[in-house]
């Protein structure tokens, strides 16, 4: 028989281990601030705790308390903002915009932009060729000059009868005021540590300079405001300061915003054997416009010309098929090009994809010269790249701008949206289209002549 | 047998999950006790806190807010998901912690309530800010400094160990425990050098062109936050200068004074330019110190009354055990970079009208944040309350619509203003402190004027 146990000891036992369960619980509740939500707040809590799938990723701070997500973080200031924040802040719409603009911000990227809904909405209209502001297309550029990094507004493709190009814009001018407010190159942290550089100054004059650079700062213009400036609106007549290369001091530009209207595709047939298409961006309608166009083409033409001058390019977009241009793009290089693998392109650093378009029963086997500038940027670069390397088109006109990104451009609830860098493009045989595309035949426009559209004419004829 | 063993063996195996059952029931009671039976010392923990620091968000050019798009209905956090769902599916760049994106957001978010007092801090930050208002930390006891791309001891903290061991002002750091640390952070430089008492941390030391080795023990470091000495030892008036308002404000304060009450003072200067606040209990102790009771009854007492954003004002009063100054002549020293608590403290004074206020218009924050520690050890300063003197006056500053301030707005005007001279070093340099001399000046002529009404005959 074994020994009969005395009840006492696993009772006291277990009332000692509820006693230190209970403390212990209520230790660890009192480190975490508390929703103030009369019922269940234990229930809250551990439910969104669990809110963590949401983001869908696996790194969490591991702490003491356990791991917690950030999405519970994000969750717990917004609450704390909307519920003890010393004004009432009603306007969610505004504390996501912020959130989100910082956020892109963070990625340090030049070419991922952030939207605000104003802007977002313009540039939306003009991915579907319909421009208000100064008619052109910006990017943001950057520099490296004695340890500061600067940031340029840079013209990339002025539009045909743009305000813009009324004005006398070329691609690659860098806008450095508007109305003589100067456009933020670089962070205040820039001058502040060239300020605490110098050595000579007493504490009054460290305050006066420090002063002088806070009013600098907060006179000028911050580079997103001035991108909504130049690319929203119409009848409103602005100043521009501009830097050109090769021009040692900057010019000064008047013009007037107004809407500017793009066809997507034109195409009119040239000495009665040539063709001349003219595709302004990529996006949905072009698609349809050349499919339309390139199908019905007489087939026995002598050659054509494809005029790729002044195309941004176009965006990617996961929801928005309106502005998507990757796919008119395909659709075109399809019809021009045996198919199969006609360009690279890198979604992530250092991991090259074939750019692959579908292989067509009978595609366009003519002889074509593909016309460039400096404005033909990022998706027109992938093209005019791929039709000079599977179909035997040759370039002609100047180097073209050398993007070599692709954008998508995303929506959000809120009415704002973002640009952003998804992926690098290259050439089939692998070089960077950032450098730009030197053309076969370098021609220099000249004024009132299309020199290079002659230049391609010439070439076709022989 | 056979009965009794299978019913130890449905007792065992029910065992377990009831205990573990009750145990987690119990937990849980534990944790939610907190709501019904509040943890006083974890609320202590959450205290409000008025802000400490004046940095970079005070020259307000980051505050860069995009309109938002009002006819649409917003859900921050649906938002914020699909943008960290985009940027992990999308982006091309790489290395972008969800964590870190996260951290950036909130301060995007913070950002548009266009309020250069709330902030967001990371555990990092957070760990420094909770040493800074204890005043005082686990190391060597040094401040450290940047300088083009070295890292510099700037001042040793009086009696620490960095400064027993003989580390000046201006030396280079190039070694901590061997290891090189060129191209390191101060913040890297600074984790490398803390750590337990008694430990000991091996640097190697550029000076001049001397390269020089220490060997120094760590120890617990106090911050000094209090300066003072018997600025004029023939009129006997005491100086004491308050860098901040932490847990260590009071103790030092109070034994600097009592010392100077000592060695016989007869007026006092109390130094607050600089200071960029602290605790706002600490602020109401110090007032205490200066401000006697029941000196001006209409305003009952008053320090500061905090009126929160729902609207509701709380008052906090001077304490009566706190009172220390004896009524001697004091001026208080303020400038543009006395805010806060600094404030706070000087608006009593000035209200009750128990010292003369000398120097510049002071910051003008009349904003009391509240600081919530969140649950990944990051935490949350947020402003929560406006808070005004005895005399209820508004001393915020005023601001445009872009949010910049408008100059010669809020603060406390001092009843004489003085600038400063140019070539003024700073604290160290007394001579050509215009404010100072100013000071003591005003007790000077204080001090004859009244020394002949008061004195008694016979006591000389």
């Amino acid at each position: 028989m074994r020994p009969r146990r005395r009840p006492e000891g696993p009772v006291l036992l277990l009332v000692l281990a509820c006693a230190v369960s209970f403390f212990w619980g209520r230790h660890l509740g009192s480190r975490v601030t508390r929703p103030r939500i009369p019922g269940l707040p234990v229930l809250h809590r551990m439910l969104s705790a669990d809110a963590e799938g949401a983001v869908g990723d696996g790194e969490f701070v591991g702490t003491g308390a356990g791991a917690v997500a950030p999405q519970a973080i994000f969750e717990d200031v917004l609450d704390k903002v909307q519920r003890e924040f010393v004004e009432t802040t009603s306007d969610t719409a505004r504390l996501s915009n912020g959130a989100l603009a910082r956020m892109f911000a963070s990625l340090d990227d030049p070419r991922t932009l952030f939207l605000d809904p104003p802007l977002r909405r313009a540039r939306q209209e003009a991915l579907m060729g319909r421009y208000q502001g100064i008619g052109a297309t910006l990017a943001i550029t950057r520099s490296q000059k004695e340890d500061v990094a600067y940031r340029h507004l840079s013209i990339v493709a002025v539009l045909p009868g743009s305000p813009a190009e009324k004005a006398g814009l070329k691609p690659g001018d860098r806008l450095t005021e508007i109305d003589g407010r100067w456009i933020i190159a670089y962070s205040v942290a820039a001058d502040i540590s060239r300020l605490q550089a110098q050595k000579d100054l007493d504490a009054l004059q460290r305050r006066e300079n420090l002063r002088q650079i806070a009013q600098k700062f907060q006179n000028g213009l911050p580079i997103h405001r001035a991108l909504s400036q130049l690319m929203i609106g119409q009848g409103r007549s602005m100043r521009l300061t501009v830097q050109r290369t090769g021009v040692p001091h900057p010019l000064q530009v008047t013009l007037t915003t107004a809407a500017t209207q793009l066809s997507p595709v034109g195409f009119r047939t040239l000495d009665g054997q040539i063709g001349y298409l003219r595709i302004a961006q990529f996006n949905r309608e072009t698609g349809r416009t050349l499919t339309g166009l390139l199908d019905r083409m007489d087939r026995k033409m002598k050659g054509l010309v494809i005029d790729l001058r002044a195309n941004p390019g176009g965006v990617r977009s996961e929801d928005l098929d309106e502005v998507d241009g990757v796919e008119p793009a395909r659709a075109l290089l399809a019809r021009l090009t045996p198919g199969g693998k006609v360009a690279l392109i890198e979604r992530k650093p250092a991991r090259k994809q074939p750019f692959v378009v579908p292989r067509v029963a009978r595609p366009l086997s003519l002889p074509m010269v593909v016309l460039v500038d400096r404005g033909t940027a990022g998706l027109s670069e992938l093209v005019a790249a791929a039709l000079r390397d599977t179909a035997g088109a040759r370039i002609v006109g100047t180097r073209t701008f050398g993007d070599g990104i692709l954008p998508l451009f995303a929506v959000f609830k809120n009415g704002s949206g973002v640009e952003m860098t998804t992926a690098r493009l290259f050439t089939i045989r692998g070089d960077d289209l950032a450098q730009g595309i030197k053309p076969d035949i370098t021609v220099t426009e000249e004024a009132g002549q299309d020199a290079p559209l002659r230049r391609a004419l010439a070439l076709l004829e022989t | 047998m056979t009965s009794n063993s299978s019913s130890s063996l449905w007792y065992r195996l029910a065992f377990v999950p009831l205990m573990a059952g009750l145990l987690s029931m119990t937990f849980l009671l534990g944790y939610a006790s907190n709501d019904i039976w509040p943890d006083r010392e974890a609320i202590a923990r959450r205290a409000a806190y008025t802000i400490p620091y004046l940095d970079a968000a005070d020259l307000g050019v980051f505050s860069e807010t995009p309109p938002a798009d009002t006819t649409r209905i917003s859900d921050p956090v649906a938002d914020y998901r699909a943008a960290i769902a985009l940027i992990r599916r999308g982006y091309y760049g790489t290395g972008h912690d969800t964590r870190k994106l996260t951290y950036e957001a909130i301060r995007g978010m913070l950002a548009t309530l266009r309020d250069p007092f709330t902030s967001f801090m990371e555990p990092e930050e957070w760990e420094r800010m909770e040493a800074e208002t204890k005043g005082d930390f686990e190391g060597i006891g040094a401040y450290l400094t940047a300088e083009g791309h070295d890292v510099k001891i700037a001042e040793p903290i009086e009696n620490s160990p960095a400064e027993k061991a003989g580390l000046r002002p201006d030396d280079i750091v190039i070694s901590v425990n061997g290891k090189s640390v060129a191209g390191k952070t101060v913040d890297e430089v600074v984790k490398l050098i803390k750590g337990k008492p008694g430990s000991r941390v091996h640097l190697g030391i550029l000076r001049g062109k001397q390269h020089l080795m220490f060997t120094i023990t760590r120890a617990r470091v106090i911050t000094p936050v209090v300066k003072y000495a018997m600025e004029d030892p023939e009129a006997r008036i005491g100086y004491i200068a308050l860098k901040q308002f932490n847990e260590r404000s009071m103790d030092q304060l109070t034994r600097a004074l009592e010392d100077l009450k000592l060695r016989g003072a007869r007026g006092l200067i109390l130094d607050l330019r600089d200071n960029p606040g602290g605790l706002l209990e600490v602020a109401v102790q110090v007032a205490s110190v200066f401000v006697p009771r029941d000196e001006v009854p209409e305003l009952r007492n008053t320090v500061v009354f905090i009126k929160e954003g729902n609207g509701q004002e709380t008052r906090k009063t001077l304490r009566s055990d706190l009172y220390m100054l004896d009524r001697l002549p004091l001026v208080v020293l303020v400038d543009g970079g006395s805010a806060s608590a600094s404030e706070i403290v000087t608006a009593t004074i000035k209200d009750y009208g128990v010292g003369t206020i000398v120097g510049q218009r002071t910051y003008g924050k009349g904003r009391v944040q509240t600081l919530f520690p969140l649950e990944d050890n990051s935490a949350l300063r947020l402003t929560t309350a406006t808070y005004y003197p005895p005399r209820h006056t508004d001393i915020n500053f005023k601001t445009d619509e872009e949010g910049n301030r408008i100059p010669d707005t809020g603060g406390i005007v001092p009843d004489i203003e003085v600038k400063p001279v140019p070539g003024w070093k700073g604290l160290k340099d007394r001579k050509n402190d215009a404010q100072l001399q100013k000071a003591l000046a005003v007790l000077r002529e204080r001090l004859t004027s009244t020394s002949t009404l008061q004195i008694p005959a016979g006591q000389r």
